[in-house]
């Protein structure tokens, strides 16, 4: 499709969810409440490791109010942890208990949940559980994990290494002999949440006479958590139903099945009643799953004039204490050679065991770590060997001329890492004019308490993930078009963009067509919304379904008007016939003629009035977005606070359904990037016990430091999927530690400061500073 | 657990409820009286998302008891629009796209009512400011910050 020829997509439509949210009209799972519901509150562990000796539950079952408390053993023998995740024999894989077996293995776990009549006394009788616990030595540090005298997350496998994998390309020991220059770095990207300000949360309705469960789920995929329970409550699929309703944001935890999600629909099940549980923010803070430990020991090898030879990278990934859920390292492997030509490579992934809550995705998802390493050795390069950090990306990154662009990489799945367009050194050169790079470059710099600098970084990103996604779209008897989608959005506008792809393939107002999502009975299949996946795949599967439709009315058209199907169109909701006696119906007059009883035609019904199409859209391919971001900072001197003053994105998302919304993931996932630079940090002591508990610890960015995100969209259609759509949702996050921290350090020069590691805190700034003081005074 | 008798008028509309007194204000507007716009998103006073306005001023709703809103007129988010008109501030969020989600709005919105009610314009800097005891996680600010700073326009247009 021709982007001029457009009618709905492309277009700026306002996000049509927005009206009834302003009003404080969406349903979110806390707004479910039905007669007789119970709440559900937890014991958790507060040790990182320790072994139960006893479980008192007396005093707590004696308060008025108090209708039940489950441990461990109550849960039934064959469904009491999770079921492993298919694949990787290589790898030790250990799932989650549903409640904690007799040992705990980090802050937080769940120890036993208490069912009440409101949630305040549920609270009460989880505070009068007592529970006897022997502590034991905790395995904390990372970079520690694998030593021969760690504490063992898992004794009875003799080891905290998951599993271990190697990626290789190219011939890097030649690549190292022939370099010029290598530099050795150590890199560390900490731990971080993803806190949307809706906690996770489940609501069920069991249906006692027909065994049926209504389940509400503040989740990112309904249909995970429908599998999950209909494994392990071994009940069949369309006796449940799961939905996931107005969600208050996700961001990568919430597409994971947790011990919460099963234990409520089974206390439901089992006790006949409505069961709720809403988690709080430290709950959130201590158990959703987490992501960005990773720690990389790499080397780069250049020539004189800055051409990257080679890369060597060994780098550990924090797992937590159970291993069902790692997704984000692989990812972070074939994203590291980012934009730039790099023919050869070696990388080495080690997964680690920690008494800590287990690691999945947070937004970004093991990209911004990748684009961390990369860019970091970039400007450390450009440093040492005196050429402009922009001039030395232009000399590396991967032209035009060179796409198709094998990485010589895979993705967890086998699949190669080709990335099949894009313009990389057009995106550089725009964020460097948008910003005003030379212009900032020449400029005279204060000397004084408050210094500025700039910073660029460049990336590619993997989108629009398989294995599939699912669209239905169907015309009611009103002549009124449904689309279905087995997506579930937080927050990305899919009944708009959705709407706006199906509008422009039956040429009806996006505006009169109505987008379910999340909800496993009305479209049997779905993976979800998460790794920037929705628009590519359920976008073309609308797309896919829609024109399948528009069709079969064009045919139906042609038969009743007896007119070729070529002379019909569909257009303003409308058929329009252009035979010899032209024709105009509404969708809702053909209808109403489709389905009229007319036995006079018995032998010429013109077609089944289901009219109704599925499709399913599964890409073969990627789809790469990519980009460049800059930004200008300025640093005090005295207090290491770091404020931007502009920070300017070129994105290239492939086609543009909606403006709006894209700038609105740019602008949304830049910020989350900017806390993951310079203030969020999951903290834990010496044993695992966690630090960053509240908000008022665990600092997520304000509108004060914020900045405003300058976009610049460019539009180069993806070849890999017919509508060209490449991904949004994670692009922001994943170059902002980087330009920021390369910003950074411009605005300290002549100081010579590296920083190795986010989030970089005010004071952990003043002390770079200081020892870098120190080492010119010495 | 024993209750208390307190008289609010919430949104306008008056009235008697016997609550605990340790039930939060959020809790009493969410689950007694059903106005479920008003959401918790930290229950420690840091995210803003339960603001509402109590006697005009805004209020984290977690954070005060419902007993201590006796006597009070509150505003929720469901107050807001009035004749099925949206306030200026709803309709500038809905134009700017200053929300993706949905679970700060309302937080937002009603301490935005309370900041523009001061008739104090305020610039860019100074309104981030202002907003940064509220947490969006969805849209980067900068949409929130454009729809507020439309609607301080508006309503000086309006008053010229």
């Amino acid at each position: 499709m021709d982007k001029g020829s457009t009618v709905y997509v492309g277009k700026p439509l306002s996000p049509r969810e927005d009206l009834a949210l302003v009003q404080g009209q969406g349903t979110y799972v806390d707004d479910f409440h039905f007669a007789g519901m119970l709440e559900a509150a937890f014991v958790r562990s507060p040790h990182a490791h320790a072994r139960i000796r006893a479980i008192n539950l007396d005093a707590a079952l004696a308060l008025p109010g108090v209708c039940g408390i489950f441990v461990y053993s109550d849960l039934p023998t064959d469904a009491r942890s999770f079921l492993p995740a298919l694949g990787d024999p290589s790898l030790n894989i250990i799932t989650d208990p549903i409640l904690a077996d007799g040992e705990v293995r980090y802050v937080g776990e769940p120890v036993a949940v208490v069912l009440a009549e409101d949630r305040y006394v549920a609270e009460d009788g989880a505070d009068l559980v007592a529970v006897s616990y022997e502590p034991l030595p905790a395995s904390v540090a990372l970079e520690r994990a694998l030593d021969p005298d760690a504490p063992l997350v898992h004794p009875e496998t003799g080891t905290n290494l998951v599993g271990e994998r190697t990626w290789a390309t190219g011939d890097v020991t030649g690549a190292f002999g022939n370099a010029d220059l290598i530099l050795k770095e150590v890199l560390r990207v900490h731990r971080g949440t993803s806190s949307p300000i809706e906690t996770r949360g489940i609501v069920v309705f069991p249906e006692t006479r027909t065994g049926f469960l209504m389940v509400w789920a503040s989740t990112q995929s309904p249909h995970r958590v429908r599998d999950m329970l209909a494994a392990l409550l071994r009940i069949p699929v369309h006796q449940i139903r799961v939905m996931a309703p107005a969600v208050g944001g996700g961001f990568g935890p919430k597409s994971g099945v947790y011990p919460e999600d099963f234990l409520i629909p089974w206390l439901a099940q089992r006790l006949g009643r409505p069961v709720k549980w809403i988690e709080d923010r430290r709950e959130y803070l201590l158990c959703a799953r987490q992501e960005r430990d990773q720690v990389h020991r790499v080397e780069i090898a250049l020539s004189r004039d800055g051409r990257i030879l080679g890369l060597k990278d060994e780098f550990l990934y924090d797992v937590g204490a159970y291993s069902s859920t790692i997704i984000s390292p692989w990812t972070t492997a074939y994203t590291i050679p980012g934009p730039y030509r790099i023919s050869n490579l070696s990388l080495t992934l080690r997964l680690a065991f920690t008494h800590k809550v287990p690691t999945m995705t947070v937004r970004g998802a093991g990209r911004p770590q990748a684009v961390f390493v990369m860019e970091r050795l970039v400007e450390r390069a450009a440093r040492a060997l005196k050429i402009d950090p922009a001039e030395i990306r232009r000399r590396n990154l991967i032209t035009p001329e060179d796409i198709p662009w094998d990485t010589g990489l895979t993705t967890r799945e086998g699949e190669r890492v080709v990335y099949e367009c894009g313009n990389f050194p057009d995106y550089l050169n725009r964020v460097l004019e948008k910003i005003g790079y030379d212009r900032f470059r020449n400029e005279k710099k204060e000397a004084g308490r408050i210094r500025r600098g700039i910073g660029i970084a460049s990336y590619v990103e993997t989108t629009g993930m398989g294995p599939y996604e699912v669209a239905r779209v169907a015309l009611d008897s009103n002549g009124k078009v449904t689309v279905y989608a087995g997506t579930a959005p937080q927050g990305q506008g899919h009944q708009t963009v959705l709407s706006q792809i199906c509008g422009e393939e039956l040429g009806v107002d996006p505006a009169e067509i109505r987008v379910i999502t999340g909800d496993t009975a009305f479209i049997p299949f779905g993976i979800g919304t998460f790794a920037s996946r929705s628009g590519v795949t359920a976008g073309n599967a609308v797309s896919m379904a829609a024109r399948s439709l528009g069709r079969r009315l064009r045919e139906y058209a042609s038969r009743e008007f007896s007119c070729p199907a070529d002379r019909v169109f569909l257009a303003e909701g409308k058929i329009h016939v252009e035979g010899e006696v032209p024709h105009v119906l509404s969708l809702s007059q053909f209808m109403g003629q489709l389905l009229q009883h007319r036995p006079e035609r018995k032998q010429q019904i013109i077609g089944p009035p289901l009219l109704e199409e599925s499709a399913v859209f599964t890409p073969d391919r990627h789809s790469h977005a990519a980009g460049a971001h800059a930004a200008i900072v300025e640093v005090d001197l005295e207090t290491g606070g770091v404020k931007i003053l502009r920070y300017a994105v070129v994105h290239d998302c492939g086609r543009v359904l909606n403006p709006i919304i894209v700038e609105g993931q740019i602008q949304g996932g830049v910020v989350h990037g900017i806390g993951n630079a310079l203030l969020e940090r999951v903290a834990y002591d010496e044993n695992g016990q966690v630090l960053s508990g509240s908000f008022m610890d665990y600092l997520l960015p304000t509108a004060a430091e914020a900045p405003r995100v300058e976009i610049g969209l460019v539009e180069t259609p993806s070849p890999v999927n017919p509508y060209g759509i490449k991904g949004v949702g994670e692009s922001g996050t994943m170059p902002a530690p980087a330009v920021l921290m390369a910003a950074i350090e411009d605005a300290l020069r002549p100081l010579d400061i590296f920083v190795r590691s986010v989030p970089m805190s005010p004071e952990e700034l003043l002390n770079l500073i200081d020892s870098a003081k120190n080492s010119v005074a010495s | 657990m024993a209750r208390h008798e307190i008289q609010v008028t919430v949104n306008g509309v008056q009235g008697v409820y016997r609550v605990e007194a340790r039930k939060t204000l959020c809790d009493f507007l969410r689950h007694d009286l059903g106005l479920t716009g008003t959401h918790a998103g930290c229950e420690h006073g840091s995210c803003g998302a339960c603001t509402v306005l109590v006697d005009s001023v805004p209020v984290r709703s977690c954070l005060m008891l419902a007993v201590q809103s006796h006597g009070s007129r509150i505003v929720t988010v469901e107050g807001l629009a009035q004749d099925g008109k949206l306030h200026p501030l709803q309709k500038a969020f809905a134009d700017h796209h200053g929300l993706q989600c949905g679970f700060c709005t309302p937080g937002f919105l009603l301490t935005l009512v309370y900041l523009l009610g001061r008739g104090k314009r305020m610039g860019e800097e100074e309104l981030r400011r202002e907003l940064s005891g509220n947490l969006c996680r969805c849209t980067g600010y900068q949409k929130i910050v454009e729809a507020a700073l439309d609607a301080q326009a508006a309503q000086a247009e309006e008053k010229s």
